[in-house]
């Protein structure tokens, strides 16, 4: 055997040379090595989160319980934080980092600066990671299993606060240099429309600076000076509210970067062309705009919050519906102008004309699919009054399965079958492994997420290691729940199996020697252009003002009534610092 | 020859799923409790209809045609 360092050199750097001079690796070897790394941490993040999941899931249905139940917050607060905060987060990050670069055509001001954010996140997630990890092993005091959903009273080690506030950090420093590629670019094209993934990123960043104010407030001037002992514990709805006010945005920051993947590059993929660029630009000002005032949707059964202030968040929550509508809308126009293009006829049949082959069509296809599915169930989770049947049930993980778990997380899968290959230069291992991958996703997704609507419609909680209880039988409408236990154990499995085949494909990928070919990254222009949009929508001050006045006014009365109502602290604790009570105590 | 080729199968089948799981709730609200397995079996037989009807080569004279 050869050794296989020297030919997979050799190979590769011979297919470099046989790449095109417009492909993004030859123009951009920086930028397409900062989004390897980002790439790299989040798949390794999906995959620990996806080991997580499958334990849970034979876990709470009794199937087979491989940990102590004592140990299942620590699993489930890895699986929602690695999974939703790690892997979405730094993929997301690569994307943008891609888009920007691409659609601007001009790589990022400093290499310096990139890789300073790189590593600024990189740190925090080490550090939250390892607090919770620490969990595990009983002979240290360092444990995080508070949920991906930290508020108080709940209470982890400071690591873990203080890594997220890195991590925190770390994705602003990467919005700013996002923001100074982009001014770089304005100052030699003074009058031009902003490129439209650069705009996708711009507003979704301006959106994350917005929304992370409610976190980091609540993580800095709350729960790490609490968890360090400094201060007393904080009144827990305020840091519930805190939370909230970003906890809503931040689907939306998941959410968007598979929107812009959605517009642009689905539709290349599909043949055709965006139907409409000025659409495109208004959805993601509608998600700047309404993304941050509706997180009080999450607290409908919060006692201390008027209901007033929930029917407004319910309200803008449902307004929050129009974006994903015209994503609906224009993303199958274009996907039905694509199939079109390559031949296709009649009131359906344009759908056999479509690249069911490739599986990131076929991947973002069924992704857009399921996200269809969980705006339904979003709206009743939205519903005031029929959120109380469904709240803190199995059923809510049901819904968010299907938007995060498979809207975002099935669409960065198919991207990834697109994308590495233009990032590393390097062919696809397998498009049929590829394609069956997402569509046992789909399958796993479709047994496991309607088993635990159905089951939270009976009453099965959420976060819970061992949901039977003797007293208690749960109602189904059809069917029994032991069949339910096992169809969500079963998706659960059938999940993870396509993880894995995600996870060996893209690694055989980025160590395979074969060269990519075809990497055009060109999109092509949409059909409905830019110059037939208001060029108010590129007036990102503007829109970006109007947010935070939005954000004031739907927060601004909610905090001050929860401050009026139990202090910053809970009643009866000082807010001077908890340290110094004890000594003032001896003194006095 | 096939009509549908693996790809068009694994896709056909897989917008199956949905399909058949969630058959037996819309068909409790019309009273009719109809089984979990049994309907995933009217499934797994809907397929391997499909199936059949996708493998088993036209007549020679329709396929020449
Ligand atoms: C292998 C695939 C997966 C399996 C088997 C799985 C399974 C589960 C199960 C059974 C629960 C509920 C646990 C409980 O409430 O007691 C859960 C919760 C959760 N899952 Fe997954 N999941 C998978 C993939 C994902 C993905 C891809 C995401 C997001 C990108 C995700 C995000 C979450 C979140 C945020 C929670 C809630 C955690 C909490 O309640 O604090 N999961 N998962
Ligand atoms: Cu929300």
């Amino acid at each position: 055997m050869s050794t296989p360092g020297e030919t997979a050199g050799e190979t590769v750097d011979s297919a470099r040379e046989m790449l095109p001079d417009n492909s993004f690796l030859i123009q951009y070897p920086h930028v397409s090595r900062v989004v390897r790394s980002l790439f790299l941490t989040a798949f390794v993040a999906f995959g620990i989160g996806a080991f997580m999941g499958v334990l849970q899931a034979l876990h709470r249905t009794g199937v087979a319980r491989l940990v102590d139940s004592a140990d299942y917050y620590t699993l489930l607060t890895l699986h929602g934080v690695l999974l939703v905060i790690v892997f979405t987060i730094f993929f997301l990050a690569g994307v943008f980092a891609w888009a920007n670069t691409r659609s601007l055509d001009r790589p990022p001001v400093s290499k310096r600066f990139t890789w300073f954010w790189v590593a600024t996140m990189s740190v925090g997630t080490a550090m939250a990671g390892i607090a919770i990890l620490a969990g595990l092993i009983p002979s240290t005091d360092i444990s995080a299993d508070v949920l991906f959903t930290f508020y108080a009273p709940l209470q982890a080690h400071p690591i873990f606060y203080i890594g997220l506030a890195v991590f925190i950090i770390g994705t602003w420093l990467a919005g700013i240099d996002w923001f100074r590629q982009y001014l770089a670019w304005r100052r030699e094209n003074a009058g031009e429309r902003i490129p439209l993934q650069s705009f996708m990123v711009l507003t979704t960043m301006l959106m994350w600076f917005i929304a992370t104010m409610g976190v980091a407030v609540e993580v800095v001037v709350f729960l790490i000076p609490w968890s360090l002992g400094i201060m007393p514990a904080p009144n827990p709805l305020l840091t519930r509210t805190l939370f909230w006010f970003f906890g809503h945005p931040v689907v939306y920051f998941w959410l968007m970067p598979a929107y812009l993947l959605w517009y642009t590059v689905l539709p290349k993929i599909a043949g055709g062309r965006l139907f409409s660029d000025p659409l495109a630009r208004v959805v993601f000002v509608l998600f700047l705009l309404l993304s941050t005032p509706v997180g009080i949707h999450h607290q409908y059964v919060d006692p201390g919050i008027a209901e007033g202030f929930k029917f407004i968040a319910m309200t803008n929550t449902m307004f929050l519906l129009l974006p994903s509508l015209l994503t609906a809308f224009t993303v199958v126009a274009s996907i039905e102008h694509g199939a079109r293009q390559r031949g296709g006829t009649g009131y359906f049949g344009w759908l056999k004309a479509l690249p069911w082959r490739d599986p990131a069509f076929t991947g973002m296809a069924l992704a857009g699919l399921m996200f269809a599915a969980g705006g339904f169930s979003g709206m009743i989770n939205a519903g005031m009054n029929i959120n109380y049947l469904v709240h803190n049930t199995i059923w809510v993980p049901g819904h968010f399965h299907l938007t995060v778990g498979t809207a975002v997380a099935l669409t960065f899968m198919a991207a990834s079958y697109w994308l590495v290959p233009r990032i590393t230069g390097r062919k696809l291992y397998s498009r049929p492994i590829g394609l069956f991958q997402v569509v046992l996703w789909f399958i796993g997704m479709v047994f496991m997420s309607a088993a635990m609507h159905r089951g939270g419609l009976a009453g099965i909680p959420r976060r819970t290691a061992e949901p039977q209880y003797p007293q208690v039988t749960f109602e189904t409408v059809a069917g029994s729940v032991s069949s339910l236990r096992l169809q969500l154990a079963f998706g659960g499995v059938l999940l993870f199996v396509s993880a894995l085949l995600f996870l060996m494909n893209v690694g055989l990928t980025a160590m395979n020697n074969k060269p990519a070919r075809n990497l055009d990254s060109a999109l092509p222009p949409a059909l409905s252009g830019p110059d037939q949009s208001p060029t108010v929508l590129d007036n990102l001050k503007l829109w970006a003002l109007i947010a935070v006045v939005l954000v004031i006014l739907a927060y601004s009365l909610p905090l001050y009534s929860i401050v009026q109502g139990a202090g910053l602290y809970p009643a009866g604790q000082e807010a001077s610092p908890a340290v110094i009570a004890p000594l003032l105590e001896v003194i006095a | 020859m096939s009509r549908l080729s693996p790809a068009a199968l694994l896709v056909v089948g897989a917008f199956m799923v949905p399909l058949f799981i969630e058959l037996p709730v819309v068909l409790s609200f019309v009273g009719v409790d109809l089984p979990m397995p049994v309907s995933l079996g009217m499934g797994v037989v809907t397929f391997v209809l499909v199936l059949v009807w996708s493998e088993v080569s036209q007549s020679p004279d329709a396929a020449d045609a």
